[in-house]
């Protein structure tokens, strides 16, 4: 073994001890408010374990009792006003960000399940107001049980498909002593999956809950979190949203005892804001309920024709809210609409936890039909969605029913109908399909840079904007400082770390700010991501307004892109040169990203500079209309060097894009007998006086042909490719073939692309060909202008001398 | 038959003394030789050959081939020449039943030798010697004669054209039937009104009021006859005359032109059902050569028929038959098609519908009149096409007449139109001694098999013991095998109600509703996807929601017709309303219909998706109206991949395949119902379907319920129901039908009735008179366990638990909810896999992997070693008396005679080492006997 071997061997680990952590699960899956919790987190890559990123306050890492590649131990602080539910999370290692998990938050404290507990007789012993940590095995039934008082409610809810460990579908029952199920919940529509139920106790004394898979399945997986107390479980909220900031009467709508309280909105606004009792015990869970600055038309019943419909106070957007709340049951609204108004209509029903399937119909005032929704879909499908062009200004009415035509106090919907607001968001693409969330952080290495690709959505904003990002951790700078136009469709987002920067985090809301500074619409982002899916199907998404920062040990690599020194032309091409600077002892291959291209360039999406070599290429090809402008380009690293993925971004590099010196039309059908010479001919037009000479080549025949490239300057009126053909030159038409041709700029060449879509073809030869003929011309005098510059014939005119062949 | 056979041995003898003597021959005999074989077809009404053989003179002029007798040269007399011919030859006399014994010919050539001696003023006349033997049967019988009927009971004779037969049915105190209308005197009083064409009867004015009357034995019937425009012609029309013909003589069978390509390139629509397409391709498709109007006569379609040209399908009638007149006719009017209001077949009707024939050859002439829409009603007899289910029984001719054979039973089918209509025979053996047993009646069902029973003169079996009561009601009513404790616990209680409180034990028992949930799941095919893929739709899941929905309600004893009634009309998410699954069965929309139709009415209207059904009622017009009920199924998916919601999408229709247009919902063999637009047709057809109104549902839900209990439906199979199925006892599955609805739907009450009825109760032990019963419920039907409770047996007498799929250890076979879920002893044995409605998908036919499975398999071997239940006997220091008894009611419920008991006594002693070995091979033994998986 040589020294060198052996020195990278002992460097390895020290270069790549842990990229992109692997976050598979923890231990238990949640914790109560107001504790402090032991956690194990499970995954891969954890040795280097630095902290956890949430992304809502009230979270804090107290200590870290043991860190292996495998499992990390540590204290987690949970604060009393830490959010209930299921907060998001990342794990955050020296060298990398992990993929997102759920941690729940319970106002009750964790329980483990002790096994066995698979019947009555060996039913596990609980109390109400708590948290259960368990596991159903397959075939598994866990039994618990818990003593009560007659008239107490018992309320159950379990996590299961939730905590994102796959698809796994509980179902739950309170069982009383003589073995009768006296309330179950497979699925719900708050839920999906997970259910919740509620019963009164009916005596003083023992009652069961059991939880099992619904169709008796399980796995080692399969966990659950379940929820005993005596809690309201409200199914919806009534109304289900409501002004930022403002102050609401709301109806929880719940299956054993509903009840009204009043309601402080939070200010932010939150597409993923849940409402929560604070009169009443508080379900684990909460209530999805809309933030928007809409005002709230309640329905007043009777409204169940278009005559006694509720009138709604003219606005340009309205929300609709109101609850079908019998079997058969049509609500009606009138609204006053404008003529051309486009409204993004959406009725949020199931979003929000109702059992309706809503169909929305709007009508005008003379009862005629204009659109009818039943599934437009959303958020969740069976919701209506649908734009609705007003036809002329006038009174609507608006028709809400089931599509079933069932109906109950829990059949709330919201009708929202949105005329076009301005808003200007941003998201990342995909990266890998059926991931959302891959590589959707910026772990940013110490001396390198991390990028995303930003997509925007613009909605009646245009103007230029400027990326913004406050409270960066120590070290980072925003590199992406260009104004962005109006009129561009994503940017790359680049983040710089500076070496010496302290390995740290931040959770950051980055935005986009207007360069106008009467322009009032603030970019956001607005990233959609799965937290449960299997395979094509998602059961659970949110949507995410922060970035999830890091400053990450410095990348085994670095990229730069060769400087270029000539412009990429219209129709023109550019190889952009790509170089690595490895660590001593790095090798693996690494895969370079072109992160994002200009409008009107494209270029494969990525290149692999293979183990060992330092280089890559990146041909950018320019169409006819590419904006003369000087753009950014970078490129990003992501190597998977044994030890998870690893991100390294070049700087940004300049390139600038520019008129085409010279054009020419695509040279028309020109014909030739095999074994014959031929001429290509087409006119060529100087369009910038270039100083020099360049040279023309002829691109896209196979070898079989010989056709010499010609030099051009700025003088040269035509093209002119001779083509030389024997008896080996194949017969048939070659299409697609083009000029290419090199500028010289400065040091360098501006490569051009002309004459596109040229034809060439070679035709078989003619029997009793009229060799002997030509051949005497060739004495004469002419014949030698001739042979200077060949006669051109057009295809008509080979014809004519094709008929014209004496038939000897 | 007596004297037939005496008659022929006096003409041996003649013949034979012949021989020896010219002595003069006796006329008699030879006018009896001419009477019997000749003059049937020389005679005036037919005059065959051209040849009259009724008089001396008739014989000497002679007909086509000149003289019949040569009285110059007699042994070159035509007669003589002709019975002398061998019997292939085309020339042979008689042509039917040829040649004459040599005594005969000899008679004849005597008799024609001495000159043709003829007695003055001597005139032959047929005679027909089986008629005079049943003439002489009648006779003898006449004197118990009961009733006489003349069917139709009355006549309605319109137009010239219109004819009715007249059948005289005479029923006599023995319950036996005979066709006595050649026999009675038939009296018209008025032949001013209408008068007798052979048997039939034709109006001779143009209106009148009359009837006819026979006597017979004393006996007189009459039946009034009404002749209406009696004189005026009507012409043959398409529709009412010539596409009968097509149907009589077969030209629209499946196998003919009525095939879909048709044949030699003519179609004609299966079975007629599209006049207006035959019209067409009939008159507009090779016009002038299938319809010649110039020359009727050499129309393809007259030359074909009547075998002037070569004809794949042969020559079908003859050129003088009423058939081929009438399509003549019909041609020679200028072929025209009917107008727009031309009356349509309503129904027909088949007398006589009760027939009880003794011995064989006894024959009955059956009679079919149709009605039609514009009151008129027509003799079709001649147009019908007849069937019978039971040849060996009863076979049927061409022209309706039936002739008995063995004993037993059958049914003749008669169809005309789209009309399918049955009559009953029973055959009984002649000159039986039968006096009707004392049977046992303990209850309605027993009222209606022992008076089928009586009918078909069989004597049921005994009871069987309460050994094989006790074993038999614990396989059927709960699925599993009774333990030796209860077994012995039952007999020697001396209680008189056991049997019916042992039920009543059995009925409150859980595994009794597991039973017809199991039952009703492979019904509704409650199954999972591909077996082995769960992600297949439907799910494993819904599929465990629909069986547990299915078990509540039989859990609950909800009355099945209220349970079809939300099945059938269910919408929403197939995970939270799981009775919606029904739907996901089967996506196809006609195939659905179908199912509904075979599940929940016992039909099989496949056939009238493309063709009115050859053997039942049912028209393509049924078949879609039924199938739109169906039409408006919407199906959506939800956010969970698992769930798809089934609506009432209010549009969309049943477009019948032939005429292209949409058919309104209309109930199967009911009416049309007045559905508003947006109406849930499924439910509007789940209500009519296990209504009252709806004759089939009770009567195909007891017929199931009964065929579990007694091996066999009344209706056999209990999902074929067609009117060339009828059932075996109608009046039995009438009673059962009630008393269903009368209980509510409640299966227990009807279990209870059927239970404590001797025709369950009855030994499998036969006697000589039910031993070939099948159908009457004479005996006890040896059956197979099905595959579910023979496992959940083995599982039990060897204490080995069994492990599935979901179901804790223990859990009983029977209760597995999903068809897709088995193993390889279930498929071996037959568990419905549930992919199909049919009642064949359970299979217990016995076959050679089942038995090589017991024998060598690890179900029967490896179990008993597992289970250890003769080691822990031993253990228990049981005595092997006690062993072997013990293992024989575990196994076969009974106890061991002495014979079988010795035989493992005995090879104890001789090797007593052996013993756990012995007793562990006669354990095995046991469970390798067909008295193990038998229930009998």
């Amino acid at each position: 073994m040589s020294f060198r071997l052996l020195l990278a061997l002992l460097l390895a680990p020290a270069v790549m001890q842990a990229a992109y952590p692997d976050f598979s699960g923890t231990k238990p899956n949640g914790g109560q408010r107001g504790s402090d919790l032991k956690l194990t987190l499970q995954g891969t890559r954890l040795a280097d374990f630095e902290d956890l990123m949430f992304f809502s306050p009230g979270f804090k890492v107290k200590s870290v009792e043991a860190r292996t590649s495998s499992a990390v131990e540590l204290t987690l602080s949970i604060a009393s006003d830490a959010p209930l539910g299921n907060q998001l999370v990342r794990i955050r290692t020296k060298s990398g960000i992990s993929h997102p998990r759920q941690f729940f938050v319970s106002p009750f404290p964790n329980v483990a399940e002790k096994e066995p507990n698979n019947d009555f007789a060996s039913a596990q012993p609980i109390e109400l107001n708590q948290t259960i940590e368990g596991v159903i095995q397959n075939e598994d039934v866990d039994y618990f049980k818990l003593t009560v008082k007659k008239g107490q409610r018992i309320s159950i809810e379990i996590d299961g498909l939730r905590l994102g460990y796959g698809v796994f579908d509980p179902y739950i029952a309170i069982i009383d002593k003589a073995k009768f199920e006296k309330a179950f919940s497979d699925d719900t529509i708050l839920h999906r999956q997970d259910g919740y139920c509620s019963f009164t106790a009916e005596y003083d004394g023992e009652y069961y809950v059991m939880v099992r898979e619904s169709s008796y399945r399980g796995s080692s997986r399969a966990f659950y979190r379940l929820h005993v107390g005596s809690f309201s479980r409200p199914d919806a909220v009534y109304p289900a949203g409501g002004r930022p900031g403002s102050k609401l009467q709301v109806r929880f709508v719940d299956a054993k005892e509903s009840f009204a309280e009043e309601v402080t909105l939070p200010k932010d606004n939150n597409p993923d804001f849940q409402l929560y009792s604070r009169t009443r015990d508080s379900a684990p869970s909460g209530n999805p309920f809309r933030l928007s600055n809409l005002e709230n038309t309640l329905e007043v019943e009777p409204n169940d024709t278009p005559e006694t419909a509720t009138v709604a106070v003219p606005a340009d957007s309205y929300a609709l809210n109101g609850i079908i709340d019998k079997p058969g049951d049509v609500d009606y609204f009138k609204v006053q609409l404008k003529k051309g108004q486009v409204l993004d209509c959406r009725c949020y029903a199931q979003a929000i936890g109702s059992p309706l399937d809503p169909v929305v119909s709007v009508l005008t005032s003379k009862g005629r039909s204009l659109i009818s929704n039943d599934d437009g879909g959303g958020l969740r499908r069976l919701d209506s969605r649908f734009k609705l062009t007003v036809p002329a200004d006038g009174e609507y009415t608006i028709k809400v029913t089931d599509h079933l035509e069932r109906g109950g106090p829990n059949f709330v919907y919201r009708l929202e109908m949105i005329a076009a607001l301005p808003s200007l968001t941003f998201a990342s693409p995909e990266y890998s399909v059926n991931d959302s969330n891959y590589r959707q952080f910026l772990a940013v290495p110490r001396g390198g840079r991390m990028v995303l690709l930003e997509n925007f959505s613009r909605n009646g904003v245009s103007g230029e904007y400027r990326f913004d990002a406050q409270g960066l951790p120590a070290g980072i700078k925003l590199l992406t400082t260009d104004a962005i136009p109006g009129d561009l469709g994503n940017t790359p987002l680049m983040f710089e770390a500076a070496a010496d920067a302290p390995l740290g985090q931040a959770v950051v809301a980055v935005t986009m700010q207007p360069l106008d500074p009467k322009a009032t619409v603030i970019g956001e982002q607005r990233q959609l991501y799965d937290i449960v899916r299997d395979g094509n199907t998602i059961y659970y998404q949110g949507i995410e307004n922060k970035l999830p920062f890091a400053v990450v040990e410095e990348a085994p690599y670095s990229l730069e892109i060769v400087k270029a020194t000539v412009p990429l032309v219209q129709n023109g091409v550019f190889n952009l040169h790509v170089t690595a600077k490895r660590k001593e002892g790095f090798k693996a291959p690494i895969r370079v990203m072109m992160v994002w291209t200009p409008p009107g360039i494209s270029s494969l999406g990525e290149q692999t500079i293979a183990e060992g070599s330092n280089e890559c290429v990146f041909q950018l090809d320019a169409n006819s209309a590419v904006p003369t402008k000087a753009w950014k380009f970078v490129v990003m690293g992501e190597t998977d060097a044994g030890a998870g993925r690893v991100y390294n971004a070049s700087p940004f590099s300049e390139l600038t894009t520019d008129l085409a010196f010279v054009g020419a039309p695509a040279i028309p059908l020109t014909a030739m007998e095999q074994g014959q010479p031929g001429t290509m001919v087409t006119p060529f037009e100087v369009i910038r006086p270039f100083e020099g000479e360049a040279t023309a080549t002829l691109v896209g025949v196979p070898d079989t042909f010989s056709i010499a490239p010609i030099k051009v300057t700025k003088d040269t009126k035509e093209l002119r490719f001779t083509v030389v053909t024997d008896d080996k030159t194949p017969i048939g038409k070659k299409d697609n073939l083009f000029v290419q041709i090199e500028i010289p700029v400065g040091k360098g060449f501006a490569t051009h692309r002309v004459a596109i879509g040229s034809i060439l073809r070679v035709d078989a030869p003619r029997k009793n060909a009229v060799v002997k003929a030509a051949a005497p011309a060739a004495g004469k005098d002419t014949a030698k202008a001739t042979a200077a510059t060949p006669v051109v014939l057009s295809r008509l005119e080979q014809l004519r001398q094709k008929n014209e062949t004496p038939k000897n | 038959m007596l004297r037939f056979r005496s008659l022929l041995s006096v003409l041996l003898l003649v013949g034979a003394s012949s021989l020896h003597a010219e002595a003069p021959v006796a006329f008699d005999q030879v006018r009896a030789l001419l009477e019997t074989k000749c003059v049937e077809c020389h005679n005036p009404e037919k005059v065959k050959g051209k040849l009259l053989m009724v008089t001396r003179a008739d014989f000497l002029k002679g007909g086509e081939a000149g003289p019949a007798i040569d009285l110059a040269a007699p042994d070159k007399s035509e007669l003589l020449r002709r019975i002398n011919l061998p019997k292939a030859h085309d020339d042979v006399m008689p042509p039917k039943n040829g040649p004459l014994a040599a005594a005969e010919i000899a008679l004849l050539r005597n008799w024609v030798a001495q000159g043709a001696v003829w007695p003055a003023g001597v005139k032959l006349a047929p005679r027909d010697l089986a008629k005079e033997s049943v003439l002489a049967d009648l006779k003898l019988k006449l004197p118990t004669i009961e009733k006489l009927e003349i069917f139709p009971d009355k006549f309605s004779l319109e137009t010239k054209r219109d004819f009715h037969r007249v059948v005289v049915f005479a029923t006599f105190k023995d319950a036996t039937t005979r066709d006595v209308t050649a026999y009675a005197t038939l009296t018209l009083p008025d032949k001013k009104v209408a008068d007798f064409d052979g048997y039939s009867l034709h109006a001779v004015a143009e209106e009148g009021k009359t009837e006819v009357i026979a006597a017979i034995g004393g006996l007189t019937a009459r039946a009034p006859i009404e002749v209406k425009v009696g004189l005026k012609d009507r012409a043959v029309s398409f529709r009412q005359d010539v596409m009968p013909v097509f149907m009589r003589a077969g030209c629209n069978q499946g196998g003919c032109h009525g095939a879909a390509r048709g044949k030699d390139g003519f179609r004609l629509s299966l079975f007629g059902m599209d006049p207006d397409g035959d019209y067409i391709r009939l008159t507009r498709e090779m016009v002038g050569r299938r319809i010649n109007l110039a020359i009727p006569e050499e129309s393809t379609l007259i030359e074909k028929c009547v075998g002037k040209v070569p004809h794949s399908g042969n020559k079908l009638y003859e050129a003088d038959s009423a058939y081929n007149k009438t399509i003549l006719e019909w041609i020679t009017n200028g072929a025209k098609d009917d107008p727009a209001t031309i009356a349509k077949v309503t129904g027909i009707d088949i007398y006589p519908k009760q027939i009880v024939l003794e011995g064989p050859g006894a024959t009955q002439q059956i009679s079919v009149r149709a009605t039609y829409s514009d009151g008129t009603d027509r003799d079709v007899t001649s147009l019908a096409l007849f069937m019978s289910n039971n040849d060996p029984v009863a076979a049927i001719s061409k022209d309706g007449l039936v002739k008995s054979a063995d004993r037993g039973a059958a049914f003749l089918l008669a169809r005309f139109s789209v009309f399918s209509i049955t009559a009953q025979v029973i055959v009984i053996p002649k000159g039986l001694v039968y006096q009707r047993p004392k049977t046992e009646e303990f209850n309605y069902i027993d009222t209606a098999v022992n008076e089928r029973l009586h009918r078909l003169r069989i004597t049921p079996s005994m009871l069987c013991t309460d050994e094989e009561y006790v074993r038999r009601v614990f396989i059927d009513v709960v699925g599993i095998y009774p333990k030796p404790e209860k077994i012995t616990a039952f007999i020697a209680d001396k209680s008189p109600g056991k049997r019916a409180q042992l039920v009543e034990g059995l009925l409150v028992r859980k595994e009794f509703t597991e039973l017809w949930v199991m039952k009703w799941a492979e019904l509704l095919q409650i199954r999972s996807g591909i077996a082995g893929n769960n992600n297949q739709p439907p799910f494993y899941k819904n599929a465990l929601l629909y069986y547990n929905w299915l078990a509540e309600k039989i859990g609950k004893n909800v009355p099945i017709d209220k349970i079809v009634v939300e099945l059938l009309s269910a919408s929403g998410g197939t995970v939270s309303v799981p009775a919606v699954n029904y739907y996901q069965s089967e996506l196809d929309k006609l195939k659905l219909s179908e199912n509904v139709a075979q599940v929940f009415m016992g039909m099989r209207i496949q056939c009238a998706q493309c063709h009115n059904h050859p053997f039942d009622r049912w028209t393509m017009s049924d078949y879609y109206g039924f199938n739109a009920f169906f039409a408006q199924i919407g199906r959506k998916q939800t956010d969970d991949p698992q769930e798809v919601v089934i609506y009432n999408s209010k549009g969309g229709e049943s477009q019948h395949f032939l005429t292209k247009l949409n058919v309104k919902p209309k109930f199967l063999g009911g009416e049309e119902p007045d559905l508003k637009p947006g109406d849930d047709r499924r439910k509007v057809m789940a209500e009519w379907l296990a209504s009252r109104r709806n004759p089939f549902f009770a009567r195909n839900i007891a017929n199931l319920i009964w065929a579990h209990f007694l091996g066999v439906g009344v209706v056999n199979p209990v999902d074929d129901v067609r009117v060339s199925n009828p059932p075996s006892n109608p009046e039995l599955l009438d009673a059962l039908a009630q008393h269903l609805v009368d209980y509510d739907y409640d299966v227990r009450r009807l279990v209870r009735d059927i239970t404590a009825s001797a025709a369950y109760q009855r030994s499998s032990k036969v006697n000589e008179t039910n031993a070939d019963d099948k159908v009457n419920f004479a005996r006890s039907q040896v059956r197979r366990v099905r595959a579910e409770v023979l496992l959940d047996a083995i599982s039990q007498v060897t204490e080995t638990p069994n492990k599935f799929q979901g179901l804790p250890v223990g859990a009983r076979a029977v209760q597995i909810a999903d068809g897709a879920v088995s193993n390889y002893f279930l498929s071996t044995f037959g568990r419905s896999s549930r992919e199909s409605v049919a009642s064949t998908e359970v299979k217990t036919d016995p076959n050679l992997s089942q038995a090589l499975h017991l024998m060598n398999g690890d179900a029967v071997n490896d179990r008993i070693r597992r289970g250890k239940v003769v080691q822990t006997m031993i253990e228990a220091r049981k005595t092997d008396e006690q062993i072997v008894t013990e293992l024989f009611l575990r196994v076969f419920g009974r106890a061991p005679i002495d014979n079988e008991m010795k035989a493992v006594t005995q090879s104890i002693a001789k090797d007593p080492a052996g013993r756990l070995i012995i007793l562990e091979d006669t354990f095995w033994a046991l469970m390798n006997s067909k008295e193990f998986y038998f229930n009998h």
